[in-house]
């Protein structure tokens, strides 16, 4: 552990059944196969109710009438994890890495709980990335486990001890293994603490025994990648004369800032990043942005990021500027399926300002198909005819001013 | 069902549909699988029309026959 910050593990396995089962909640969800239409994955109620893996759509309604099945694509599966780990980067911390419903972040004790609450899931806290994965298998959704490694690490070997065999795959071993281990009565992490390296090695195959005997010699992964974030608004400035003074870098930031300010739109970022090269190499400095941002606020921040490096009294050559960890303001953490549908259809309307259309319905018991919805347009609401959609009475010019004294006479009558 | 809600040409016989052509195709109509009458929105101006449910082969259509002249025939619906 450095600076008061711990790894985090975020345990959303399997990542397709938990994505739908946020979209339907309080019913057993299943994921089936796009091809054969068999049941890949499933929540534990579901699986309780008797609905296994490889079992067929049919049987599998018939063991549980109320399942929600559903064939979720790869590319929708990933568009929506990458959108998870963007949204965790954006709220989090800067170094997350994950993959398949498995995510690690670098970040304070503290923000774990927040963490945990924000997206109910379970989450492990420890110093390296294999004991948080084995914490947050034995936590609860919305519950933090922590595993301390202090006091010479018996408080995590205690903890390491309990670990049952069904939890092993965390530390590479894989289902076959698992089952001739359950043959010998091995029951977890304990017994086998008990053979010697050499037996580990024998018995579970030289990769996995190696892996094995590395992890309970003491070694650990500590290090999280920083994040690569998908989005980055950036501007960048080359000036002819190296700025020197305060005053130049402040009016070039304000030169910088609009266009970012602009490509924004509305939206806040959570990491601002100030590059700027020298002639003694290139300097960059990064901070947090808080929310709401504003664009004199934006300035400050910038010059005061900037300041943070010595590359003033240097002379900048050229500065760049940008914001990443792009979010919607005002936008609830457990929704991630439907940001990037709302992405989707701003990006299509803005090529394509006439490509959507939502359907007006007229009279849904009526006997022509015509005259019970019409389309209007997305935006603005208008009707988009077809070739039976009624017109106008056609009135001529001429018409119109022959009735129009019948029209002043009617209105005082009091016929209108 | 498709919504089209094309004109088309359609053949008849007492009144009765017996072929339809559509994209340059002539659809011999097989079989009527149902008809009804459809009153209209006479307030904006449209006139009653005649509706067929038909048969021609592969193609299931639903064709509208205006019942005021010059009697347009249209395309309504077909089966996708």
């Amino acid at each position: 552990m450095t600076d008061g910050t711990v790894i985090a593990c975020l345990y959303l396995a399997p990542w397709p059944v938990t994505l739908v089962a946020r979209q339907h909640r309080h019913v057993p969800v299943a994921v089936l196969s796009g091809g054969n239409r068999r049941v890949i994955a499933a929540t534990p109620d579901a699986l309780a109710a008797g609905v296994l893996p490889g079992m067929r759509e049919s049987a599998a309604y018939s063991r549980c009438p109320e399942l929600h099945a559903e064939v979720v694509s790869g590319p929708v599966a990933q568009a929506a994890w990458k959108e998870l780990l963007e949204l965790l980067y954006a709220k989090f911390s800067d170094r997350v890495e994950g993959v398949d419903g498995i995510a690690y972040l670098r970040l304070h004790a503290t923000a774990a709980q927040e963490l945990a609450t924000a997206l109910h899931a379970p989450v492990g806290v420890a110093s390296s990335k294999e004991v948080a994965l084995l914490a947050a298998l034995r936590a609860q959704a919305g519950e933090v486990r922590g595993v301390s490694a202090e006091q010479g690490g018996q408080a995590e070997k205690a903890f390491l001890h309990l670990t049952p065999l069904a939890h092993l795959w965390a530390l590479g071993l894989h289902a076959r293994q698992l089952e001739h281990l359950r043959f010998l009565g091995i029951t977890g992490l304990a017994d086998l603490w008990a053979w010697s390296a050499a037996q580990r090695e024998s018995f579970l195959g030289v990769d996995t025994g190696r892996r094995l005997n590395r992890f309970l010699r003491g070694e650990r992964t500590v290090q999280v990648s920083r994040y690569v974030p998908g989005q980055v608004i950036g501007a960048s400035l080359e000036v002819d004369a190296p700025l020197e003074e305060p005053a130049q870098l402040e009016a070039a930031l304000g030169d910088l800032l609009p266009t970012v300010w602009e490509n924004l739109r509305g939206r806040t970022a959570a990491y601002l990043t100030v590059q700027a090269q020298t002639v003694a190499g290139e300097f960059s400095s990064t901070r947090n942005l808080k929310w709401p941002l504003d664009e004199a606020g934006l300035l400050r921040r910038a010059v005061a990021t900037l300041m943070d490096t010595p590359a003033l009294p240097l002379g900048i050559d050229r500065l760049t500027v940008q914001v990443s960890g792009l979010q919607k303001p005002s936008r609830m953490v457990g929704l991630w399926a439907g940001v990037a549908e709302l992405d989707v259809t701003r990006d299509l309307l803005d090529r394509f300002p006439g490509a959507l259309v939502r359907v007006n319905w007229l009279d849904p018991f009526a006997y022509a198909t015509d005259a019970r919805y019409a389309w209007v347009d997305w935006q603005t609401g208008e009707r988009r005819s077809t070739a039976l959609t009624p017109k106008p009475p056609f009135a001529s010019p001429r018409k119109q001013r022959e009735k129009a004294p019948e029209r002043v006479l009617a209105f005082f009558e009091g016929r209108l | 069902m498709r919504a089209v809600q094309q004109e088309i040409t359609v053949q008849t016989r007492e009144g009765r549909p017996v072929s339809v052509t559509w994209q340059g195709r002539r659809y011999p109509v097989l079989r009527l699988l149902d008809s009804w009458r459809y009153g209209g929105r006479w307030w904006l101006g449209e006139s009653p029309r005649d509706c067929y449910l038909v048969l021609c082969g592969a193609l299931t259509a639903e064709l509208h026959h205006e019942a005021s002249p010059p009697g347009t025939w249209w395309l309504a619906r077909i089966q996708d």
